[in-house]
């Protein structure tokens, strides 16, 4: 008990120390002071109560609040020093294996040198399978109660590119005598419109081309999908259910990992798979060859190469979105 | 004593390598991969295993040599020669060779081109039915159906050098192992099958399920 009541003690020291800094202009700096205080209310708590013992599953019910605790008033992770990324990640891993009692891995892999990704898609030989939703939505931990899907392929009739014209909801055998299929996801667009609505600066396009979503700085208030001219963006209505044995444990923090309530989702080109040097979930199922990854700065790549010599165009072009995602027919 | 301890010591080394060994075969953790983007040699966990060959006769972008998958592994027929001991009828029209093969090769489906156009020789060289036949008499391993194929279909041979057509193994990065032709199509029967589409997406909105018989 003396521990504690000393412990205790120290606690507000360093809190009084901390919240009466004084700046080199001689103001005392305020501007950390909510933020310290509901630390210092959480460090309170926590040494009055005892201090929780981590199981072997996860955390304990103490833990699991001081880590949800930790989580809602944690930073932007632009923000973020490595130490905070380290930390929130190893709390989310602990919360994610508690909540599906399974360990995940969540990476926070930072963009490569001398990349920038682009995506391309065959519209003659894309035959609307459809493999490439499914695989997206188990790579991706989507809500399977909504059928979330990043990824819409879109049936059209030959001659022209209508979109209001097309369905993408077909069930009937394909392809069909007479139709071409367009598929449409985020564009990672290089001027996205997305990104300048966010009020909260909860979006934004990274080095390597991949406009991500911070999941925990998101408020939710959906500007960024009804800024998107391609309806490329999602929103989570209800926190996201996924059984927990389909749960994709090769997370990134800022692409599949698990999600909650009220915050919105994109393609992030599977960031996890495409840092890594792997090719995005959609490329890899497409059973026809109608994708094709790579990165737009290797004058050798393949995307290059469909860039040069097909002929090849985007969707909604003149908005000047100005999107890493081109089409292209043989 | 002390030497027990030097024991301790040197074993250490082997304790910790054997840690470092089980913490990259976590499918979940791919720390192996080595990020430069200069070096071809780089290799994705997911192409090990994969059989392979490097492509003859054909380079990819800047002249860099590729792979393609081996197709002798997913051969599920073979020893040709069991059966086959006298070389194939050059005519083979004139001898009912349709009739004998629609009989004996009932299972392979022949959708590639019409018989006056195509028969089994064109592709599979008489004398020795387990390598294929080039159109300047030579003859290629099943590995190499590459090589066959892109004689006629050039532009696809063309654009499958540079990525246009076909599929890249694993990734984008390292070494670029794509696709046979015959891993994707039928030789046989190249167009791709007609099939019901995978999954049944809920579209939210537009403005046919929203005003059902509304505008168009």
């Amino acid at each position: 008990m003396t521990t504690r009541r000393r412990r205790l003690a120290r606690a507000v020291r360093r809190f009084w120390r901390r919240s009466t800094r004084t700046t080199p202009s001689g103001a005392v700096d305020k501007a950390m002071s909510r933020r310290e205080a509901l630390r210092f209310a959480r460090d309170a708590a926590t040494i009055a109560a005892g201090a929780a013992v981590a199981t072997s599953a996860g955390c304990s019910r103490d833990e699991e609040t001081l880590a949800k605790w930790d989580e809602h008033f944690k930073g932007n992770f632009r923000l973020m020093t490595d130490r905070e990324k380290r930390e929130t990640i190893e709390r989310l891993e602990r919360l994610a294996r508690t909540k599906i009692g399974r360990k995940v891995h969540i990476k926070s892999t930072p963009a490569k040198e001398g990349v920038l990704y682009g995506y391309a898609f065959n519209i003659g030989k894309c035959k609307g399978y459809r493999s490439c939703v499914e695989a997206c939505k188990k790579e991706n931990n989507q809500d399977r109660r909504t059928d979330m899907a990043y990824i819409r392929i879109f049936e059209m009739k030959n001659g022209k590119v209508d979109l209001e014209d097309s369905t993408a909801d077909f069930s009937h055998t394909v392809p069909a005598e007479g139709h071409f299929y367009l598929g449409t996801q985020c564009f990672q667009c290089a001027n996205p419109p997305c990104v300048d609505v966010c009020p909260v600066g909860a979006t934004w396009q990274e080095p390597d081309g991949i406009t991500v979503v911070d999941y925990d700085w998101c408020i939710g208030c959906r500007y960024c999908e009804a800024a998107c001219p391609y309806w490329a963006r999602r929103f989570n209505w209800n926190e996201p259910e996924i059984a927990p044995a389909e749960v994709n444990a090769n997370q990134h923090y800022l692409g599949n990992r698990l999600r909650k309530k009220g915050v919105m989702e994109k393609c992030t080109f599977c960031i996890q798979r495409s840092r890594e040097g792997r090719n995005p979930a959609c490329v890899e199922a497409c059973p026809t060859g109608a994708r094709v990854f790579g990165n737009l700065l290797d004058p050798n790549s393949e995307i290059r190469y469909v860039i040069e010599n097909k002929k090849v165009f985007r969707l909604k072009e003149d908005l000047g979105t100005d999107p890493k995602f081109w089409y292209y027919m043989d | 004593m002390i030497a027990r301890r030097w024991l301790a010591v040197a074993a250490l080394p082997a304790v910790l390598a054997a840690c470092g060994a089980a913490d990259t075969d976590d499918a979940a953790t791919p720390s192996s991969i080595a990020m430069s983007l200069e070096t071809d040699a780089t290799e994705l966990r997911a192409l090990r295993g994969v059989p392979r060959v490097a492509v003859e006769g054909i380079v990819g972008p800047g002249g860099r040599p590729f792979f393609t998958t081996a197709r002798l592994p997913h051969m599920t027929q073979g020893r040709c020669g069991l059966c086959h001991v006298r070389p194939l009828d050059p005519a083979p029209a004139a001898t009912g060779q349709e009739a004998i093969v629609r009989t004996m090769h009932v299972d392979i489906p022949s959708r590639h081109a019409p018989p006056t156009t195509m028969n089994c020789r064109t592709c599979h060289d008489g004398n020795d039915l387990e390598r294929l036949r080039l159109n300047d008499g030579s003859t290629v391993g099943f590995d190499h159906a590459y090589r066959l194929c892109v004689q006629c279909h050039f532009q696809q041979g063309r654009d499958w050098a540079g990525g246009a057509h076909g599929k890249r193994l694993a990734g984008w990065l390292g070494v670029r192992v794509v696709e046979n032709c015959t891993a994707c199509h039928d030789p046989h029967a190249p167009r791709f099958a007609p099939r019901a589409p995978e999954g049944t997406p809920r579209i939210p909105r537009t403005i046919r399920n929203t005003h059902p018989g509304g505008r168009r």
